[in-house]
């Protein structure tokens, strides 16, 4: 995947490999293999999935607007729309197994509620080279693991059908994503990875930290809970250093660096100095009371589970 | 315009702006409207005013100044832009939509061109009309499908021609 890939040809494919949610019949036969038993846990895992779906969009849009040039910038706006139609797609399978109620919208746990707050306030300020570390990071963990682990448990043919083509794009998202890192390590003088690495003193970025570290350690927590061993979490994060490896490009830009050491330390369940903080991080978060936020940033109504408007 | 695939699969009207006359072509009708914004500023509140919905597809957001300051633009590009924010600031409440309005190359170099309209921002803000920036993957029998994966059904669509594109600055 670290192999270089051309970027405008990628635009292309893109542009090749486009679905919609009229593309797949979702009264078809198979809602009733999704188990009693499966249900409670199923509904809340499928809204962890698509809000997280939703964050990358977001993230993606912020991109869009940092990108150095005109073809990532396309690519990101299509990458923008595609989580939406994943976070729209995933709330059509929702609905699908009775797990909506009219139109409305699933609740993001606290800790997505605030990554979402702080991508409405600061993710357009932040340096491109930041978010397009972080973005395939989070693919590669949250998204990578949770499909697959959906597709382990549910044997639905229409849930099957839509991740096949939600893989479809993420390869294509991830292949980005590595091509980006490496294209900004390249050949990366002292004095640039100096020059990346000076945001990280931006309040504004701490604020995003401080949102980022309980959210991982918060869904860890979820996925174990929903039965999905956090093994299979850990290697799709520890995937993420795999491929980035590969690459001596990759491996000199600094914020590839920090994030993929930072995956070590969050799969790394022994260390109590890492953890002990940030799990009490995730019960501090836990116990702010939903009236104290603001109300949900306009981008999130866009999102919707009909597949015609 | 030719860049729009599924041209000849869509089974209502297509009007090309510009080139077919516009007049009444809305009337009680959901309509779709798909151009870069510096062609649908002027095309947005004569379709708003008698069409059922209108979804406005806008590529590549443009500055618009009110339009007393029309001439402002040629004179002092630097200053409309300002302007332009103002006004942007001044009728779009919500944050999202001002990011979607707001060129992403802030310069007053002539990259971003600057219009003139009073009506684009409250046409935009009625309630049977939708501003969408999603990048648009083809036509379709029943309307325009989008890349976040929704069909918005439509009877007549109105395609900005590039002929009709104007840069005031």
């Amino acid at each position: 995947m670290s192999d270089k890939i051309d970027l405008d040809r990628m635009l292309e494919k893109v542009k090749a490999s486009q679905w919609a949610l009229v593309d797949i019949d979702w009264d078809a036969p198979g809602a009733e293999l999704v188990t009693e038993a499966q249900w409670p846990k199923l509904k809340a895992f499928m809204s962890d999935l698509m809000w997280i779906e939703h964050v990358g969009a977001r993230g993606f849009a912020a991109m869009a607007k940092g990108a150095p040039t005109e073809t990532l910038r396309e690519l990101y706006s299509y990458f923008h729309a595609e989580e939406q139609r994943h976070a729209n797609a995933e709330m059509a399978l929702m609905k699908r197994w009775g797990m909506l109620e009219g139109d409305e919208l699933p609740e993001p746990n606290i800790n997505l509620r605030l990554v979402i707050e702080w991508l409405d306030r600061y993710a357009d300020e932040m340096p491109y080279h930041v978010l397009s570390t972080v973005i395939p990071m989070l693919e590669v963990a949250l998204d990578g693991a949770l499909c697959k682990f959906l597709l382990d448990t549910v044997d639905d043919p229409v849930c099957h059908q839509a991740f096949g083509l939600i893989n479809g794009d993420e390869a294509r998202h991830l292949g980005v994503g590595f091509t980006v890192m490496e294209m900004q390590g390249r050949n990366a003088s002292l004095v640039r990875m100096v020059e990346m690495l000076a945001p990280v003193v931006d309040p504004r970025l701490l604020i995003g930290i401080a949102t980022y570290l309980p959210l991982l350690n918060k869904m860890r927590d979820n996925v174990v809970a929903m039965g999905l061993g956090e093994k299979k979490l850990f290697q799709a994060m520890r995937r993420f250093e795999k491929v980035g490896e590969r690459s001596a490009h990759c491996r000199r830009n600094p914020w590839y660096q920090i994030i993929s050491r930072h995956a070590r330390l969050v799969t790394n369940r022994g260390n109590v100095v890492y953890h002990r903080p940030v799990d009490m991080l995730v019960r501090l978060t836990g116990r702010i009371p939903a009236r104290w936020l603001p109300a949900v940033p306009s981008w999130v109504h866009e999102l919707r589970w009909q597949p015609t408007a | 315009m030719a860049m729009i695939q599924g041209w000849s699969d869509f089974a209502g009207e297509i009007v090309v702006a510009g080139r077919d006359p516009l007049p009444a072509h809305g009337a009680g009708r959901r309509v779709a409207l798909i151009g870069r914004a510096e062609q649908l500023v002027p095309l947005v509140a004569p379709l708003a005013d008698d069409a059922e919905k209108l979804t406005v597809f806008q590529r590549h957001p443009c500055w618009v100044v009110p339009e007393r300051d029309a001439l402002l633009p040629a004179r002092n590009p630097r200053r409309a832009v300002s302007v332009a924010r103002r006004h942007l600031n001044a009728w779009i409440p919500e944050r999202w939509m001002r990011r979607q309005l707001t060129p992403s190359r802030t310069g007053a170099d002539g990259s971003v061109p600057v219009l003139a309209s009073d009506r684009y921002y409250p046409a935009l803000l009625q309630a049977h009309c939708k501003l969408l920036t999603w990048p648009i993957d083809r036509l379709s029998r029943h309307g325009v499908r989008s890349v976040e994966g929704i069909e918005h059904h439509c009877d007549l669509i109105v395609v900005a021609a590039p002929e009709q594109r104007s840069i005031a600055a």
